[in-house]
């Protein structure tokens, strides 16, 4: 038998609200167990209905910012949160992420996927990326392709760090940005992807 | 009669020096002439670990400038040193009693005689000009070298304030100074140093025997002081870390207010403390003439900056986001007609560029997401545009500076990157953030073609205004708050540097 998952949604704006809840109502495994439209009223629900998910948008009416409010809702005991938002820059996802939420789904996405990112989270999967943002190579920018050319040589981060006059704490961030653009989960699948994909290799490289 | 002698004294001296390294290289033969003030200088130079700048042969006095700026490099190591002799790293609040010792001395010692090794290179260079012109004989000028003085403190003890900062820790009845002099026949630059602080003054020849009583904090020009509590072996001037040209121009400038004390005391034949009000005064006076001739260049220039607003807002909509719809336009009506995800991309991008010049305007982002993020955007977006590889770098939280500090610094950011990406055509750019010992410090760097900074300051007064002074105007809106410092070094062909450093409080 399947585990229920218990969600709920904060969100301002209507009619997006209104189709979540709609649509994510009819997946049979799936309890909307309520509804917020501002960043108070969504933490005294979380606390109170204890959800296993929390969808939340970035941009609230009366909040501080969106990462006070991230923080805030990830501070809340046992529910993981999913970001559902239309800001796709990269510099803000990474920010959010670190914060350390479960997932970040763009609102492009449509209700099923969502369920398929709630369903993910709760088999322990962590973070969840709309498609778009995990686009493989397509979005990997030069300096990222720095990186893939000397760790496909077998470099050290702090190897890496030196030659690029950055501190090894960046490239490892870097790193791990790449992990989640290529939607891949160590850094040897990593190292195994670029060596693959002919970084590293003088002739081949792209 | 000599040309040069028909202007008055003054224009002629400040000719001199500011023609002083160029024509010292060219007519004097430089070398000589600094290879003498080391050997007066040999003493201190000998001493301890610091032997390595005693081979000073040669370099010219702004070289000379630059070992004295090496001993700043060299109080990194005595701030490693620090960290070291205090258990626990960084989160043991150092203890100034531990780095008493004999490292502080040994810097301010090692310092001291550089300084005064520089200051005896201009010394020479300027008596060797001097005297072409008997008129100004009388200005030449005299140095004596680093000696330690011993001084009972029953002379301090008549003194006030800037006596009591330097305490000496270990002698109850004498305090013990560093110290050299250049003097002229009216005006003494005395530089004495102690325990990690060394003090300029300016003083009446006549006064100088009596070191403490003459030195009082009226004439007290200008500190270097080892910040010993927040970044241990660190010089600083103003509270800021000196930059190892500011030292040098540090000495440049009391050397310059030695020869305009003394000069002005030859022309007006007058002596004691008023020549110096004098000539303070004079300098108020063109400051005023200089405030009221800001104050009308700033409504000029606001009115001209509106105007330059509007034009880039019309710019870039007419540029970019007319210019896509209309191609969306074409292609919807067009016979191969796009499908609706190409249809979607063509929204997505007039979107984007929307959004970008809204951010432009008013960075309503910096409010919501903070600083470092919004620079880690700024600089996301010069990559996809340029294609450059581009490394950002913060490795700590930034604190949460007052909004138009922090909107000032995005600005700074903001331009540079925008020149850049204009003009630089760098393969790397570089933004880091560094936040240590309550110092914010921001540096842009790229490996483009670099510019020639006299050039481009030349080019500045034609054109009126590039970014670099609008982000200098910028760093003086930061002052209002912390003490803040924006340099800016290029060299043809070397890619540029612009470094923001400011020191909050918590």
């Amino acid at each position: 038998m399947m585990t229920r998952i218990g969600v709920l949604i904060v969100e301002d704006h209507q009619v997006t609200l209104e189709g979540l809840t709609t649509g994510l109502s009819r997946e049979s495994d799936i309890d909307v167990l309520g509804t917020a439209t501002t960043s108070d009223q969504g933490l005294e629900m979380a606390v109170a209905l204890k959800p296993n998910i929390i969808l939340l948008d970035l941009h609230l009416p009366g909040s501080t910012g969106p990462k006070t409010t991230v923080h805030s809702f990830c501070a809340v005991d046992g529910a993981h949160v999913i970001v559902f938002s239309g800001e796709n820059r990269m510099a803000f996802i990474q920010a959010v992420l670190s914060i350390g939420v479960a997932g970040y789904l763009l609102k492009s996405e449509n209700v099923g996927t969502v369920a398929d990112a709630m369903r993910q989270v709760m088999i322990g999967k962590k973070p969840v990326l709309s498609a778009e943002l995990v686009s493989g190579e397509t979005k990997i920018t030069k300096s990222e392709q720095e990186v893939l050319k000397m760790l496909a040589r077998g470099m050290k981060y702090n190897e890496i760090a030196e030659l690029r006059q950055a501190s090894p704490a960046t490239v490892r961030k870097q790193t791990e940005l790449l992990l989640l653009k290529l939607g891949l989960e160590s850094r040897e699948q990593l190292i195994a992807w670029a060596v693959q994909s002919g970084y590293g290799n003088l002739e081949l490289e792209p | 009669m000599n040309p040069i002698v028909d202007k008055t004294i003054d224009e002629f001296l400040k000719y001199l020096i500011e023609v002083m390294p160029p024509l010292v290289a060219d007519k004097l033969g430089i070398t000589e002439r600094v290879d003498r003030a080391n050997a007066v200088n040999k003493v201190g130079t000998e001493s301890g670990q610091w032997g390595r700048f005693s081979n000073l042969r040669e370099y010219s006095s702004e070289d000379m400038g630059r070992r004295a700026q090496q001993a700043i490099y060299q109080s990194l190591w005595l701030r490693e040193m620090a960290y070291r002799m205090v258990p626990g790293h960084k989160e043991t609040k150092y203890n100034p009693d531990e780095f008493a010792g004999e490292e502080i001395e040994e810097a301010t010692r090692a310092l001291m005689t550089l300084l005064s090794a520089t200051l005896k290179g201009l010394v020479l260079e300027f008596n060797e000009l001097v005297s072409d012109v008997p008129e100004l004989a009388p200005l030449r000028l005299s140095t004596t070298d680093v000696s330690e003085v011993r001084e009972d403190t029953a002379n301090q003890a008549q003194d006030n304030g800037s006596e009591r900062k330097t305490p000496a820790p270990n002698e109850k009845k004498s305090i013990s100074y560093l110290r050299c002099r250049a003097s002229s026949s009216t005006w003494s630059l005395s530089m004495r140093g102690a325990h990690g602080r060394i003090e300029f003054f300016l003083v009446p020849v006549l006064e100088i025997f009596k070191f403490s009583r003459s030195e009082t904090p009226g004439r007290l020009k200008s500190v270097l002081q080892m910040d010993d509590r927040n970044a241990p072996g660190i010089w600083s001037i103003d509270k800021l870390p000196a930059d190892p040209d500011e030292l040098y121009y540090l000495i440049r400038s009391l050397f310059k207010t030695l020869v305009f004390a003394s000069a002005q005391g030859l022309k007006d034949d007058m002596i004691g403390p008023t020549i110096f009000e004098n000539l303070e005064g004079a300098a108020l006076r063109a400051t005023v003439r200089e405030l009221l001739l800001a104050e009308q260049n700033m409504a000029q220039k606001i009115v001209s900056q509106q105007e330059e607003i509007q034009n880039r807002i019309a710019r870039d909509l007419h540029d970019a986001v007319i210019a896509d719809i209309m191609t969306l336009k074409r292609q919807l009506t067009s016979e191969r007609r796009i499908n609706d995800s190409e249809l979607i991309e063509g929204l997505d991008a007039v979107s984007q560029k929307l959004r970008e010049i809204c951010q432009d305007l008013a960075p309503r982002d910096l409010i919501d997401w903070g600083l470092k993020t919004v620079i880690a955007d700024l600089l996301e977006r010069v990559e996809q545009r340029t294609g450059a590889d581009c490394t950002f770098e913060c490795e700590r939280d930034l604190p949460e500076f007052p909004y138009p500090v922090q909107l000032h610094v995005y600005r700074i950011v903001q331009e540079s990157l925008t020149n850049i990406e204009k003009y630089a055509q760098a393969s790397r750019i570089m933004v880091f953030i560094e936040v240590s010992d309550n110092i914010a410090k921001f540096t842009i760097k790229d490996n483009g073609k670099g510019v020639d900074v006299t050039e481009a300051e030349a080019r500045k007064s034609v054109e009126g205004g590039t970014g670099q002074s609008g982000n200098k105007e910028r760093a003086e809106m930061i002052r209002c708050y912390y003490p803040a410092r924006l340099r800016f070094e290029s060299e043809q062909g070397k890619g540029s540097t612009t470094t923001l450093e400011m020191r909050y409080n918590d």
